[in-house]
């Protein structure tokens, strides 16, 4: 109990030490220091902040935006057209509605997509009459060294081969119109 | 203006001879509250303009399905705030870039407005607004210059009163500390 006395005041001498130390720094320039100039600035930024504060109060709930002149007396008539706008597109949803500029994009595109394929057919066909050309050209200009006796000698054996087969032909008709088979043929051999 | 009732004008607009003399009349009745409504929203007058157009056709398109569970107003406000929000989102996706971004090029694009009035204070103030999340944004608009109820932000945005006012108790100590740090 008694030391606990003491404690207390020890304490209190402690603190009154420190009191008494405070009051002797009772503006504090002892320990801290401020930059120079700061309580005027402070006290000036304290009124404008304050002054902003209560001017926001006084005139914040006024309205600082505007609009273009007469713009809330067209408005209506701007609702109706866009109205009237969304009625026609919802009946030409299914329709094909086209703009005179797009309709000319469009027809320009189709004529030269048909041109296009017209074209490459039309190439694909003078193409392969230029090779048939060419091909026969070069057969005509081929014929011109060649002697007239292998050509006579090519037509005759083409000649010869044509009627053995057709002969042959004729022989087989002749068997089947006579109801001769082969094998009796052979044994007559 | 003569002011017409909701009923009057559900009324009219009911019947296929009076629709359109109708809906013009609730246009005019409601299209500068909505307006305001979304410009303090998206800032911008000409995204506005589009949004507040928009607005109109779908109460055009719905306005024979309204139930009449809420006010007229109420509902309106309700489509309006959503296709801000909807317009806003969709402008984030356009560009990339996260909703805090797109609030900030609102903020600056409020410097160089000629459709914007506000002396500096009010560009601060506007400014502080923008930094707002979107949600917070809105319910301040609506208390502060709007100068609606909670009961009535409530019905509109579909959150209890507690929540807004949390909301907006801390929409304003956010807006304090930015104005006072600016």
């Amino acid at each position: 109990m008694q030391a606990g006395n003491l404690k207390m005041k020890e304490n209190k001498k402690y603190s009154t030490f420190n009191l008494s130390d405070q009051t002797q720094n009772s503006t504090g320039q002892g320990i801290f220091s401020v930059p120079a100039g700061y309580f005027e600035e402070l006290e000036t930024e304290i009124t404008s902040k304050v002054t902003l504060l209560s001017s926001l109060e006084h005139s914040g709930q006024e309205n600082h935006f505007a609009v273009p002149a007469n713009y809330f007396e067209n408005f209506p008539i701007t609702v109706s057209e866009k109205l009237a706008n969304e009625g026609q597109k919802s009946k030409k949803l299914f329709h094909v509605s086209l703009q005179p500029q797009q309709a000319l994009t469009f027809a320009s595109f189709l004529l030269l997509l048909w041109f296009s394929i017209n074209t490459r057919t039309t190439r694909t066909i003078s193409l392969t009459d230029t090779a048939y050309s060419i091909e026969l050209s070069n057969e005509t200009e081929y014929l011109q060294y060649i002697d007239e006796y292998t050509i006579v000698d090519l037509l005759a054996n083409q000649t010869e081969s044509q009627n053995s087969s057709s002969s042959s032909d004729s022989y087989i008709q002749y068997l089947l119109d006579n109801d001769i088979e082969i094998s009796q043929i052979e044994n007559n051999l | 203006m003569k002011e017409f009732t909701d009923i009057e004008l559900l009324n009219q607009f009911r019947k296929e001879e009076t629709k359109h003399y109708a809906f013009n009349m609730l246009v005019r009745q409601y299209q500068q509250k909505v307006y305001w409504h979304i410009r303090r929203i998206l800032i911008d007058h000409d995204d506005t303009n589009d949004v507040v157009q928009n607005v109109f056709i779908k109460v055009w398109k719905s306005l024979e399905n309204f139930r009449e569970d809420s006010k007229l107003f109420t509902w309106i406000y309700r489509i309006a705030t959503n296709e801000a929000i909807t317009f806003l989102n969709q402008k984030k996706k356009r560009f990339f870039v996260p909703m805090v971004d797109v609030e900030q090029r609102l903020s600056a694009s409020l410097n160089g407005d000629v459709l914007f009035t506000g002396d500096k204070i009010q560009l601060i103030l506007q400014k502080a607004i923008l930094k707002l999340p979107t949600q917070q944004r809105i319910v301040f608009n609506m208390k502060y210059f709007e100068g609606m109820k909670y009961e009535e932000i409530s019905e509109v945005l579909g959150v209890t009163v507690g929540a807004l006012k949390a909301s907006y108790h801390h929409a304003v100590k956010k807006i304090e500390k930015f104005v006072s740090e600016y």
